[in-house]
């Protein structure tokens, strides 16, 4: 089989998977080629993703944390941002960031949350579409649901002004997705901007949402620094719950008897969002760079060299995983990566779940059956990956 | 338009003193930094200015003058 982790067409839908597979059952760490650079190492099973993510000392993050990421871009924000730091520092950054996502700090948040996404549900389930006669509703469940669910949640968590949260949603997908450099410098410039004004507004007058509760963590971070970051965790909370609850929608609407099951057993909702985050894994690799020689799995790595710690290919890895491409609601255990593993395991991932469990809860409530309606769009990147659209028939309860 | 409010803004965020014939890339800017500069303008000069704006046109008073012509356009703050 030939390999090409590269290759856009090979990530619009599954195929990616097979490739990994295929790596997964190679010896050691596998070389891959790069048209205008030195190439890199792919990690591809379970074990060696977590000996890749757990040891910040010998695998940096400060030289960038994704293929096709520019060096020179990771340089500008090597240990202020806190996705593109290392220990000590990460740490202290961290301290900051994670202030507001804190169990106690979410606990004020819990009930906001839920509301908010029951309401979504209910406007998109329960608005006239002008649908069939049979009462069911098509719907794209990306732009209609998914990408809007984090969004909502993020944006009032951190109370903007409701007028501005399409913007930032448009801004925050711009910034990390547009195929040209210069339009994802130009959102992130108005993020920037936006969270600049933002920060100055809360200071001057703190509430609490979570940009205050940042500020008040506010730690060592200069003003920069706290900007870059609330800018990070726009992009880490809407850029990826969209994609694993897109993904949600489409495993139900293939397997009507899921969903069934689902419906009549709630209990089965915390394995069924863990089993969720493991099968659609949003966030494929991430990538780190060796600063001392060391071995993976009998390949002996060397400073400098580059290595893919592929997430999603360690959430199907049968050593951990029986059956791992069958979707199961009830595994149990399930010790997936879909948040990463080590010091940047996943800031947000408590609200990532309560996000999952608060959609399915109301969809379980409105929803009687979920049907394809049309071509699953996927997007193409090798980072954050899903689907761009979703065409579904709703059936109310 | 006066290049010194700009000026000021690219001091701010280059750290090192301007002149009108200045190259934005010779005196150090580079992406995050025209992030910052832009944003900046934005908020302080009331002028929405793209990122390639000051990419293409990287000598001060050019960009002023670019600024200038933004910040008259009808429907612009």
């Amino acid at each position: 089989m030939d390999i090409d982790l590269l290759a856009p067409d090979v990530f619009s839908g599954y195929r990616y998977l097979d490739q990994l597979a295929e790596l997964r059952t190679r010896p050691g760490l596998t070389r891959h080629p790069e048209p205008h650079g030195p190439g890199f190492w792919v990690a591809s099973r379970y074990d060696d993703v977590l000996a890749v993510l757990g040891d910040p000392a010998t695998f940096s993050s400060r030289a960038g944390i994704r293929l096709g990421g520019s060096g020179e871009a990771a340089d500008l924000v090597a240990d202020r941002m806190m996705v593109v730091s290392d220990p000590p520092r990460h740490g202290r950054i961290r301290r900051v960031v994670g202030a507001p996502f804190t169990p106690a700090a979410l606990r004020l948040w819990h009930d906001r949350i839920v509301a908010g996404v029951t309401d979504l549900v209910d406007e998109v389930v329960g608005a006239d579409g002008g649908g069939p006669a049979d009462g069911s509703l098509v719907r794209d469940a990306v732009g209609d649901l998914a990408e809007r669910l984090p969004n909502q949640v993020i944006c009032a968590m951190m109370d903007l002004p409701r007028a501005d949260w399409p913007l930032i949603g448009r801004l925050t997908t711009d910034g990390l997705d547009s195929p040209d450099p210069i339009d994802r410098l130009d959102a992130n410039a108005e993020i920037f901007g936006y969270f600049a004004d933002l920060i100055d507004r809360r200071r001057a007058r703190p509430g609490d949402d979570l940009i205050s509760a940042l500020l008040a963590a506010g730690g060592d971070l200069t003003d920069d620094e706290l900007i870059l970051n609330c800018s990070g965790v726009l992009t880490g909370a809407s850029e990826t719950v969209r994609y694993s609850a897109a993904g949600a929608l489409l495993v139900f609407g293939d397997r009507p008897d899921l969903w069934s099951e689902l419906r009549a057993s709630p209990e089965l909702l915390p394995t069924t969002v863990e089993e969720i985050l493991r099968w659609t894994s949003p966030g494929l690799h991430a990538l780190r760079t060796v600063t001392r020689p060391v071995t993976v799995s009998g390949t002996e790595l060397l400073p400098g060299e580059r290595v893919t710690a592929w997430i999603c290919s360690a959430n199907r890895d049968p050593a951990v995983f029986a059956d791992p491409d069958v979707f199961r609601p009830d595994r149990t255990p399930n010790r997936h990566l879909a948040f990463g593993w080590g010091p940047h395991v996943c800031v947000g991932s408590r609200v990532a779940r309560l996000e999952l469990t608060a959609l399915l809860t109301a969809l379980v409530r409105r929803v009687r059956t979920i049907a394809p309606a049309g071509e699953p769009v996927w997007s193409t990147g090798n980072f954050i990956h899903g689907l761009t659209r979703l065409p579904v028939r709703l059936s109310p309860a | 338009m006066d290049t010194t409010a700009v000026a000021e803004i690219w001091q701010e965020v280059l750290g090192v003193p301007v002149k009108d014939d200045d190259d934005f890339f010779a005196l150090g800017g580079q992406s995050l930094a025209a992030m910052e500069v832009v944003a900046a303008v934005r908020r302080r000069l009331g002028i929405t200015v793209r990122v390639r704006v000051l990419l293409e046109h990287p000598v001060l008073a050019d960009f002023t003058e670019r600024l200038a012509a933004a910040g008259a356009a009808p429907g612009r703050p």
